[in-house]
């Protein structure tokens, strides 16, 4: 594809050419993502309709696969309401904040062996500082608002933040140490092979305490207290609606698909086949199924997608002292104590990775 | 030259913000400011090619030290600082205070410049070098002892901090997880038989 845009574009200094190469890219994942949230927004309503023994929206176009395309217009096109006495600068702004953070942490997800946007030497660092950034779109959201409701809201997206990011990040230090680097390309080079050579097996506990704070990082179901409809109202975008409320919608959506693709890409392998390693398909004709490719990560995600909408149907919400007891003395003890397995195990040479 | 531009770009974003956080009236903008401050120092730090050292800036400074600062700072619910009454008491040791550094940094660059050009041969040559790992095998090696104390002063300053403020009250209401769980239905609920009296 470079090739073809460079001999195209051969009249230009390369340092354009490179430019204009990052934009597209840069183009496609956005492009890709926002779809992907349209059609993640219908997936979750079919599927907790069919938990719920409903059917879910079937009205617009074929089965009710346009449903979110027509809320987003109708969301689109609704009046902006700023409250009286809200600080309109920021009452504006925290959508933004909120979503910035959530679109540029993509930038270092690696696809497929030969595409990410920026392969960085700090991957795995950028990626907790963006994830943490996003935190301040939700507390400036709730304070500009003016609402006692809303600032409820924000109060508790902070405390609850700080705390999980915390076993997040000692989440990411075990995967560092086995992958040996904080490039996310080296990481899922290091799991090459098939199920049993990728970090969820060594790593076990990390990788379930990683999706638990993936979830309560993105504001989910059973940690939505910063929403919490039964409590709060809505919490922290109480006061928002047409387009600002669109934002905080797309932006928890991005979220959770940055989640589930990390999971997959730290814990599960990237782009690694299921089949890798298996001799005798290696050999067949069915060897096409053990090449790595965009197809297995986008399979390994949309489960881990699956599973967040699954969680959302089955569990009710925690209680806010429940949340934090978990965070503080559950979650970062069980991570600190692997990070201790871990480097008995790494000097011991169990495990699949070498020095 | 391109670089340049941005740096000085990121430079007057930075002096800018720095300004506003002790311009603005209202406290939530000036931690704003604070934080807008912090993430353009680590845009300075990334064109000198230090990529470990600005993502970390962020993500300690911005990710969690500013979110505690705007908690309280919401949480005290102060709108308006009152106006700048003790403004003329402090000023002479602010002014004083900021001599003193303006002229420490001045010391610093004018009589130690041939020592920096030592360190600027290092960003230059480490373009290909990961950076994260070299300060870490720096630190693990030759600044191990420092390190390690540097690491127990903060835990211990942790341990101190949560002893100051951790008080237990009595009659409190906390749900004890064990005990509900060990709850025996047979020593809650006393089926008993109750005579039906005639009618």
């Amino acid at each position: 594809m470079k090739e073809l845009l460079t001999s195209f574009l051969s009249f230009l200094d390369p340092q354009w050419i490179n430019l204009i190469w990052s934009l597209s890219q840069i183009a496609i994942v956005t492009v890709c993502l926002i779809l992907t949230v349209v059609f993640l927004v219908y997936f979750e309503r079919k599927v907790i309709g069919y938990m719920h023994a409903r059917v879910g929206p079937n009205r617009v176009g074929p089965k009710g696969t346009l449903q979110s395309i027509a809320d987003t217009i109708k969301l689109l096109l609704k009046e902006v309401i700023i409250p009286d006495k809200a600080d309109r600068f920021f009452f504006l702004l925290s959508p933004l904040l909120l979503l910035i953070p959530a679109l540029a942490a993509w930038a270092v997800v690696p696809f497929s062996p030969e595409f990410i946007i920026a392969d960085i030497n700090a991957g795995l660092l950028y990626l907790l500082a963006l994830t943490s950034f996003g935190v301040y779109g939700v507390i400036l959201a709730g304070w500009a608002s003016n609402s006692k409701y809303a600032f409820l809201g924000s109060m508790r997206a902070a405390a609850q933040m700080v705390a999980y990011e915390i076993a997040m990040g000692f989440a990411l230090v075990g995967v560092l140490m086995a992958g040996g680097s904080l490039k996310l390309g080296e990481i899922v080079a290091a799991q090459s092979g098939g199920v049993l050579s990728w970090f969820w097996i060594p790593l076990f506990p990390l990788f379930i305490v990683y999706f638990i704070s993936g979830i309560a990082e993105t504001n989910r179901h059973p940690f939505d207290l910063a929403e919490g409809e039964a409590e709060i109202v809505a919490g922290f975008h109480v006061e928002y609606s047409g387009i600002g409320f669109a934002i905080f919608f797309l932006a928890e959506y991005i979220n959770m698909a940055l989640i589930s693709v990390l999971t997959s890409i730290l814990f599960l392998g990237g782009w690694e086949s299921f089949f890798a390693g298996i001799s005798f398909l290696e050999t067949s004709v069915f060897s096409f199924l053990t090449e790595p490719s965009l197809f297995w990560l986008l399979i390994k995600t949309l489960f881990f997608l699956f599973v967040f909408i699954w969680l959302r149907a089955s569990f009710p919400r925690y209680r806010y002292d429940q949340l934090m007891s978990l965070g503080w003395k559950v979650l970062i003890p069980i991570t600190i104590l692997w990070i201790g397995v871990e480097c008995v195990m790494y000097v011991m040479q169990i495990g699949p990775w070498s020095v | 030259m391109l670089l340049e531009i941005i740096f000085y770009i990121f430079a007057s974003i930075l002096i800018c913000a720095s300004l506003g956080v002790i311009l603005f009236k209202n406290p939530v903008y000036s931690a704003v400011s604070l934080i807008l401050a912090f993430i353009t120092t680590g845009m300075l730090w990334l064109l000198l090619e230090a990529e470990f050292l600005a993502i970390v800036l962020v993500l300690v400074y911005v990710g969690a030290v500013m979110v505690l600062f705007l908690f309280v700072i919401m949480m005290l619910n102060i709108h308006q600082e009152e106006e700048k009454s003790g403004f003329t008491k402090i000023a002479p040791i602010a002014i004083f205070l900021g001599l003193v550094i303006a002229a420490e940094l001045i010391a610093l660059y004018w009589i130690q410049s041939d020592q920096f050009s030592g360190l600027e041969s290092i960003s230059n040559s480490s373009l290909s070098v990961d950076n994260t790992l070299l300060l870490g095998t720096e630190l693990f090696t030759k600044y191990i002892l420092s390190f390690e104390i540097a690491g127990f002063i903060l835990l211990l300053a942790i341990i101190v901090s949560i002893s100051l403020t951790l008080r237990t009250r009595k009659n409190v209401k906390k749900q004890i997880a064990s005990d509900q769980i060990a709850a025996d239905p047979k020593q809650r609920v006393r089926m008993v038989d109750i005579k039906r009296g005639g009618n």
